[in-house]
């Protein structure tokens, strides 16, 4: 059977956010013209065609950490060293099941207490000027019957964007990349204060992460912010130029 | 200005010596074209009575023993992977000569040619020696830190930074490296001062860089006592003079240092491929632009001239703004139709004025090359199929890829940017 693979639906982004996205990169009048446009092209059926598609949770490759791309190493080494030294221990690398202008992979690690896992992500894609490369964390405390506790680590440009990700069963807030990890990670063990939560060893902490990345997803899907490619979609994107891509 | 360069040509014992006013700044193309076309294109200067040590490069050529020493801008070769494959082409392009860098310029050039330095040159040496204040590396490590520890903004990752940098990769205790970026090896880490290893760990850490951004490293091993360096020339040197203070270290100098520093950290890292070197060194040799005064004040002119446009296109879309408004109240699209074009009729026309009795006050007041000065060509083949070809076969006799597989990877650059690339 042929893959199936997911895509950001641009017209599920509220107006306000998509200018605050937008608005990072150019001034912000020039920012809401074009949201407006984007917008408005997109109502009339001639949205912009993606430039990507991911897999569904579960099609990703488990892979050993030879496997991971080299940027990908490059890029995770500050974050990785830092996660070590406050007891993180890594559990798993994956590399996504992706179509088109991107890569994705990603490593997941467990803390001592065994109550929040990391996980790290890099992705390479296409961006407003050309190729670029981000980093982002997650820090993730799983709780039995109660939303979950997320920090996002991201970006400045990418902190407006995290609302869109909050589902249910998900409590999240996403913090930029600006300061060194121990800080945001004491932030994130502040918001799990006094409340109970799920105490994980390598094979649970496994099992809980790919359910979750399941059931977020499929949430996603039902929210409309992410929708499945067509066939058309897919052909074209498995036919577009990638020397970019791989030009590391 | 100007970037002066003297020339010795030694042929059967006889000396010839010659000077350029501008050959210095792009000596690294000309030398590129071998022993008979660097010598033809030599004799086009002004021939001396006399060698001259008033120059910022230059060359000596002994035909007799086979001997190439020159001195000129290398500034963009500054990671060692690129020198290495620009090594690697002069070898071929001066096949049974000796190809010496004269680090020292000059000095070395005098030194060669036993001819003792002018009382001006040999008085600059001096003073070079005496100021102990002179030193371009940083003297500690927390002067050479490349982001602002007050700035927030700072650590954000800015993926276009392409300027050079050192890459330091320290294996602590549990044999885990620990990767840190500072703008150059500081004189404490040169010394292997501990406060200076210590200062190191604390830095915030860094990414793994390519390798085309890396200009020298350091592998440190603090638990084993050991460490690995590489880098220039010039690093070698002091190396040879610092070593002594590594006690107790096993200090070796490397020429893999990127490899060796990847394999610690466990990657095969980013490293640079023959073809991205041959990218940023090939353009400017199959290039014949020339560096002058003619050729500066043509780069300045054109970024007038961009500024000029940029604003007066600007100025001409908020002058037609109230117009766009009046048209959208009253539903005059006509008037405001013909106000918007006779506006940009105007305005360029204006523009176009304004441009020309510019550049004609410039041109009377600035003379575009000094009338006294000779134009001169650059070495080698002039035509552009000739230069492929000849730099075609340099490529097949260094075992380098053809030029074929190198052009796609050419930056779009020309004048000023070109000659300094």
């Amino acid at each position: 059977m042929e893959n199936r693979y997911y895509s950001e639906n641009i017209s599920k982004i509220p107006l306000p956010m998509l200018v605050q996205a937008l608005a990072a990169t150019m001034p912000r009048w020039i920012a809401w013209v074009l949201a407006i446009v984007v917008r408005t092209v997109d109502r009339f059926g001639k949205g912009l065609p993606p430039s990507h598609g991911v897999g569904f949770v579960g099609t990703e490759k488990v892979v050993g950490v030879d496997a991971i791309p080299a940027p990908a190493i490059a890029r995770w080494a500050p974050l990785l060293e830092q996660l070590r030294d406050l007891g993180f221990e890594p559990i798993k690398c994956e590399l996504a099941e992706t179509v088109g202008t991107k890569l994705n992979c990603s490593t997941t690690l467990l803390d001592k207490l065994g109550t929040t896992t990391a996980i790290v992500e890099w992705s390479r894609m296409k961006g407003s000027a050309g190729m670029e490369e981000i980093t982002p964390i997650e820090l993730n405390s799983y709780r039995e019957n109660a939303a979950d506790i997320v920090t996002g680590i991201v970006r400045k440009i990418d902190v407006p964007m995290a609302s869109m990700f909050e589902v249910d069963g998900v409590d999240m807030i996403s913090l930029e990349n600006n300061c060194p990890l121990a800080q945001r990670y004491q932030e994130h063990r502040d918001r799990c204060h006094d409340r109970q939560l799920m105490r994980l060893d390598t094979e649970s902490a496994l099992k809980v992460v790919h359910d979750r990345a399941q059931r977020r997803f499929a949430a996603l899907l039902k929210t409309g912010f992410l929708r499945e490619l067509t066939a058309e979609e897919i052909t074209e994107l498995r036919n577009a130029d990638l020397t970019e891509l791989y030009d590391f | 200005m100007s970037e002066p360069a003297i020339f010795t040509l030694i042929r059967d014992g006889k000396r010839r010596h010659y000077a350029d006013r501008w050959a210095s700044a792009t000596l690294r193309r000309e030398v590129m074209w071998g022993p008979v076309d660097f010598e033809a294109w030599v004799e086009q200067f002004e021939q001396l009575d006399e060698w001259d040590d008033c120059c910022s490069g230059g060359a000596v050529v002994d035909y007799d023993n086979h001997l190439l020493l020159w001195s000129g801008d290398i500034s963009s070769f500054q990671a060692p992977r690129m020198w290495r494959t620009y090594c690697q082409l002069m070898t071929a392009a001066w096949p049974n000569f000796q190809v010496k860098f004269a680090d020292n310029g000059t000095d070395q050039f005098a030194d060669y040619l036993g001819i003792p330095l002018s009382q001006e040159a040999a008085d600059e040496g001096e003073d070079d020696n005496d100021n102990e204040e002179y030193e371009h590396r940083p003297p500690t490590v927390v002067e050479a830190r490349r982001d602002d520890p007050d700035d927030q903004e700072a650590s954000d990752v800015d993926p276009n930074d392409e300027s050079l940098r050192a890459w330091i990769t320290l294996i602590d205790d549990d044999g885990n490296a620990r990767q840190r970026q500072l703008s150059e090896l500081t004189l404490d880490l040169l010394r292997g001062e501990s406060p200076a290893i210590n200062a190191l760990t604390a830095l915030p850490p860094a990414e793994i860089p390519k390798e085309a951004y890396v200009s020298e490293g350091l592998l440190l091993n603090p638990t084993k006592r050991t460490a690995r360096i590489w880098g220039s020339s010039e690093l070698l040197n002091r190396m040879k003079q610092y070593g002594k203070l590594w006690k107790g270290w096993q200090l070796k100098w490397t020429h893999h240092g990127y490899a060796d520093q990847c394999a610690a950290s466990g990657t095969k890292g980013l490293p640079m491929s023959d073809i991205d070197a041959l990218a940023k060194i090939l353009p400017l040799i199959l290039s014949t632009e020339q560096l002058n005064l003619g050729a500066v004040m043509d780069a300045l002119g054109d970024g007038v001239k961009k500024f000029a446009e940029k604003t007066t296109g600007c100025l001409t879309f908020l002058i037609c703004i109230p117009l766009v408004l009046f048209g959208a109240f009253s539903g005059n699209w006509t008037a405001v139709a013909y106000s918007v074009g006779a506006t940009i009729f105007v305005i360029s026309a204006l523009f176009i004025l304004v441009t020309r009795r510019f550049r004609n006050a410039v041109k009377k007041n600035i003379p575009q090359n000094d009338p006294d000065e000779e134009s001169t060509v650059v070495a080698g083949p002039l035509e552009e199929d000739a230069r492929r070809a000849r730099v075609n076969q340099l490529l097949l006799r260094a075992d380098l890829p053809s030029l074929d597989e190198v052009e796609p990877h050419f930056k779009a650059v020309s004048g000023l940017e070109l000659l300094a690339s």
